[in-house]
This record gives C-alpha cells, sequence and structure tokens, in this order.
C-alpha cells in the first residue's frame, strides 16, 4: 500500500477523532493542534514497532488504530471532566447558581422597574404571572445550558481569557504572599470581607450625617422650607445613624463572626426598605422639595430611580449575606 | 482497557458468555483501572531517565512492568496526561528525542509530593485489605508512612521534618526508624 492510503487512514482516524472532541477543545486551536499531532506521532510509533520490516505497513497502521481505541472513547476522555453534581458538574454548580442568581435578578428589577412606571402613570396592577414565568423561563433555559456543558466537560476556566487567567494567578500569589485563606469550596482566595478601619470610619461619618439630619441647624432659610419635609428629612435622619452603628459595629467585630455579620446586614437591608417609604411620599408629593427649578413629574421620577436604587442595593446586600457562608470557619 | 476484553475464546458456559455480566465485570475492571492507572503512569514519570519521558515511552513502560496486565486504551492516555499537566501534577516541553520532536512529560515539585502522597495511601490501603483478598503485600522498609495521612515520606532523604501532606512532625518517628 502506498504511503499516500496510509496517511489517509491516519489523517480520516484523527479527523473522526476531531469531529468528536468537546466544543471547548475545538476553540482552543494550538492545544487542539497539540492533542492531534501527539495521537499522530503515537500511531506512526505504533506501527512502525508492530510491522515485521520496521516501517509502517497498512496492516500495522490498521492494528495501531485498533490500539489507540475508538474515535468515541478518546473524545470520551476529553469530556470526562467535572466531578458529577445533579446533572451540572460540582465545578461548574457555582457558575450556574451564580448565571441564574444574576438572570433571575434582572427578572426581578425590569418587573420593579415596569411596576414603578405603571405606579408613576397611574394605571397599577398587580400582576405575578409575568414575573413567575420569567423565572420559569430562565431556570428552564440556564438549567439546560448548564447539563449540556457539564456532559460536554467544560470547566469554569475554560469561559476564561488568558488575561482572566494571568490576573488570578498573580492574586493567588498575593493571596500566598499575605497568607489569607482559600475557600475550601471554590479554591478561589479569599480577601477579608470587611475592612474594619473604612467600616469604623464610614459608620461614624454616617452617624454624623444623620445626626445633622435630625439636628438640622437654624439657618436663614429653614423657614422656607415645607415642615412635612422636614419631619421626613428628621426620619431620614435616624434610618442613617441606625446605619452607621450598624457599620461600627461590623467594623469592631472585624473578619469573624460570620452570624453576626449576616444579622447586621439584614437589618440595614430592612432598614434601607424602610426608606423607600419616604421615598415614596416624595414621589407622590414632589411639592414638598425645596429649592428645585425642575418640573413636578421630573422630580417624581428622580425618586422613582432613587427606589430602584434602593432595591439594587438591598438585593446586592442579600447576595452579600448569602455569600458570607464561604467565610465561615475561616480564619484570618 | 479491560482484560476480559482480551478473552478471545470462551466456552458457552462462561460466566463472559453472558453480554450483561460481561458489561458488569467490564465495568468493575474499568472502576478499579482508572485510578491505579494514573498512579502508574505518575509513578513510570517519576522514576523516568531525567525525569522525562514521552506519552509512547510511557505506554510501553506502562507494559512491561506491570507484565501487560494493566494496558490501556492507547488514545486515552494523551487525555489523562492533558488533565495531570491542567491540574498542575505534570509540566510538558518539546524536545528532540531519538532525532525526532516530541513532547516530553515531567513531574512537578508539587506533583511529586502528591505522587508521594498518593502511592503512600495506595500501599497502606493495599496493604490493610490484603489479609480481606487472601494476598500478601510487604511494604518497602525504606519508607515511613505517616501515621496521620499515609504520605511516602523516604527515610534516605534527611532534611524531611516535617509531613509535605499534612504538616505533622515526623522527625521523631524517622529517628526510631533510622
Amino acid at each position: 500500500m502506498s504511503q499516500k492510503n496510509m496517511n489517509k487512514m491516519v489523517k480520516d482516524y484523527l479527523k473522526n477523532i476531531k469531529e468528536k472532541l468537546p466544543e471547548w477543545l475545538k476553540e482552543k486551536k494550538d492545544e487542539l493542534k497539540d492533542v492531534l499531532t501527539e495521537l499522530e506521532e503515537h500511531i506512526w510509533d505504533k506501527a512502525e514497532e508492530l510491522s515485521d520490516i520496521e516501517t509502517p505497513t497498512e496492516s500495522s497502521i490498521r492494528l495501531a488504530l485498533a490500539h489507540m481505541g475508538t474515535p468515541e472513547s478518546i473524545a470520551r476522555e476529553y469530556k470526562r471532566r467535572g466531578t458529577p453534581k445533579v446533572y451540572i458538574t460540582e465545578e461548574l454548580w457555582p457558575l450556574y447558581t451564580t448565571v441564574l442568581g444574576i438572570l433571575s435578578a434582572v427578572v426581578v428589577i425590569i418587573y420593579v422597574i415596569f411596576m414603578i412606571i405603571n405606579i408613576a402613570t397611574g394605571s397599577f396592577q398587580l400582576d405575578f404571572l409575568g414575573i413567575l414565568l420569567g423565572l420559569a423561563g430562565v431556570f428552564t433555559i440556564v438549567t439546560l445550558i448548564f447539563v449540556g456543558l457539564s456532559m460536554e466537560g467544560y470547566l469554569p476556566e475554560d469561559f476564561k481569557t488568558e488575561e482572566e487567567r494571568k490576573r488570578e494567578e498573580k492574586e493567588l500569589s498575593i493571596t500566598e504572599r499575605k497568607g489569607w485563606p482559600i475557600s475550601p469550596n471554590t479554591g478561589k482566595p479569599l480577601k477579608p470581607f470587611v475592612n474594619p478601619t473604612g467600616m469604623i470610619a464610614g459608620g461614624i461619618v454616617q452617624m454624623v450625617f444623620g445626626l445633622i439630619f435630625i439636628i438640622q441647624p437654624s439657618t436663614g432659610f429653614i423657614h422656607l422650607i415645607e415642615p412635612e419635609f422636614l419631619a421626613l428629612l428628621r426620619i431620614f435622619g435616624v434610618i442613617v445613624i441606625s446605619e452607621g452603628c450598624l457599620d461600627l459595629i461590623r467594623g469592631v467585630i472585624g473578619n469573624q463572626q460570620v452570624t453576626k455579620h449576616q444579622i447586621i446586614i439584614s437589618i440595614k437591608i430592612l432598614l434601607s426598605l424602610m426608606t423607600i417609604s419616604l421615598l415614596v411620599v416624595l414621589m407622590e408629593r414632589p411639592e414638598l422639595v425645596p429649592f428645585v427649578p425642575f418640573e413636578k413629574h421630573l422630580i417624581s421620577w428622580f425618586f422613582a430611580f432613587v427606589i430602584l436604587i434602593v432595591i439594587l442595593g438591598a438585593i446586592s446586600n442579600t447576595y452579600k449575606a448569602i455569600t458570607l457562608e464561604k467565610y465561615r470557619d475561616i480564619n484570618f | 482497557m479491560h482484560m476480559i476484553k482480551r478473552v478471545k475464546e470462551f466456552g458457552t458456559q462462561a460466566l463472559i458468555a453472558s453480554q450483561k455480566i460481561r458489561d458488569y465485570v467490564e465495568k468493575f475492571e474499568s472502576e478499579i483501572n482508572r485510578g491505579i492507572s494514573t498512579l502508574c503512569i505518575l509513578a513510570i514519570i517519576s522514576r523516568a531517565e531525567n525525569g522525562e519521558i514521552h506519552g509512547y515511552a510511557i505506554l510501553k513502560n506502562l507494559e512491561e512492568e506491570t507484565n501487560e496486565m494493566l494496558v490501556i486504551e492507547e488514545g486515552t492516555l494523551y487525555p489523562l496526561l492533558r488533565k495531570l499537566e491542567g491540574n498542575g501534577i505534570l509540566k510538558s516541553e518539546k524536545k528532540i528525542v531519538e532525532n525526532r520532536m516530541r513532547k516530553v512529560y515531567s513531574i512537578t515539585e508539587r506533583g511529586d509530593k502528591i505522587y508521594n502522597y498518593l502511592s503512600g495511601f495506595y500501599g497502606k490501603l493495599t496493604e490493610a485489605i490484603s489479609p480481606l483478598l487472601d494476598i500478601n503485600v510487604r511494604l518497602k522498609d525504606h519508607y515511613l508512612y505517616c501515621p496521620n495521612c499515609a504520605n511516602k515520606i523516604d527515610l534516605n532523604e534527611k532534611e524531611i521534618q516535617f509531613c509535605d501532606m499534612c504538616g505533622l512532625n515526623v522527625q521523631e518517628l524517622r529517628e526510631r526508624r533510622i
């Protein structure tokens, strides 16, 4: 048999393997080339060894290919990455829950925006079907995608760029140098979750501001402000002082006692939600706001936007409180 | 990969005449072989001349050292090597070997420590289960097995004071053994 035909046998075999390899490997062109070159070298080595005349023959190539195994079994080995965990591998699980969380939050935010627009335009109607359908859709699509990725042997690092990988390596070396712990769940470095000095300083500043809102030092123009607005400011001051106190306590506790931090964050979420009631009052009665030269409906829209920010902050704090779990039993 | 697959002829009364039993034992063999073949591949790489060896030579050595008992489908070796490289246990580079450019593999410093632990664990495990299976296993004397984690510690290495894997102070044990 001619060399050309033997080459064709090997190339066909490699082509078959290439087709069956997982997508994450096909995307990495250099690595793919490396994989196929290594397999090809092995086939020629084996064929040479199995040949009676010390150079590959048709039958020795056929035997060498049989020794290699089927393209399916080779491709399957490349897909065998990750530890199974309810159809989605353990390695992809954190990414799955993060993506699910973010997309669910997006659905909720879109729903809240529509709700606020409806309230502002006076056509408010409570409708939970839309949000339920949205969340169910997100859950189904994201789950199906991640089951598929798990079956193909994808790992989280396959979604990272070269720069991201380098940055993570740098972070890891900083972690090792500073002696910070590494999460037993994710294997990633854990930075301290609280900057005690910053937290204490921030808490004190908040308390000072809160106090100013409550005391309302007498100025020449205070009589121009509506008493109802001043009352709202005082309530807001109490909330700001309380939040400042809580930050101060978090700073004093430092990077330990995760449960206490979670309780404090939960109280902060409730306090921030309380401000929504104040903002709704101002949204409904924009004439209370002093010294603003804009149209009243623009002021209403501004407060609607602030409400949205507060809601986003509350969601972000909830996420923080949940993710603090990874710091349990970790000592800095 | 499976020994049973290599049986070309069998009597009709043989258990492996049943496809169900054949599948079962093949799967069982595969489960046993999976971890062991990785360990043996690491052993071959760590013993290689200059600490470097290419894929084809790994398979040749594996066949020879295990009297062809541990035979893996040759194409599946490379995904395994790549996985070990991805985990930081092996490293590779292109080099000219026997007048040809080849990819050679060597064990990393961390990989060597992990290999020591895994071979120690496997050795102690085999020794422990040997009475159950009616076999005789005797671990070599020039190693100390960490009483805490079964890591294999070479008694010839004088500088070792703590177990690399679990950090247990093994100096006293070492001195007693030496």
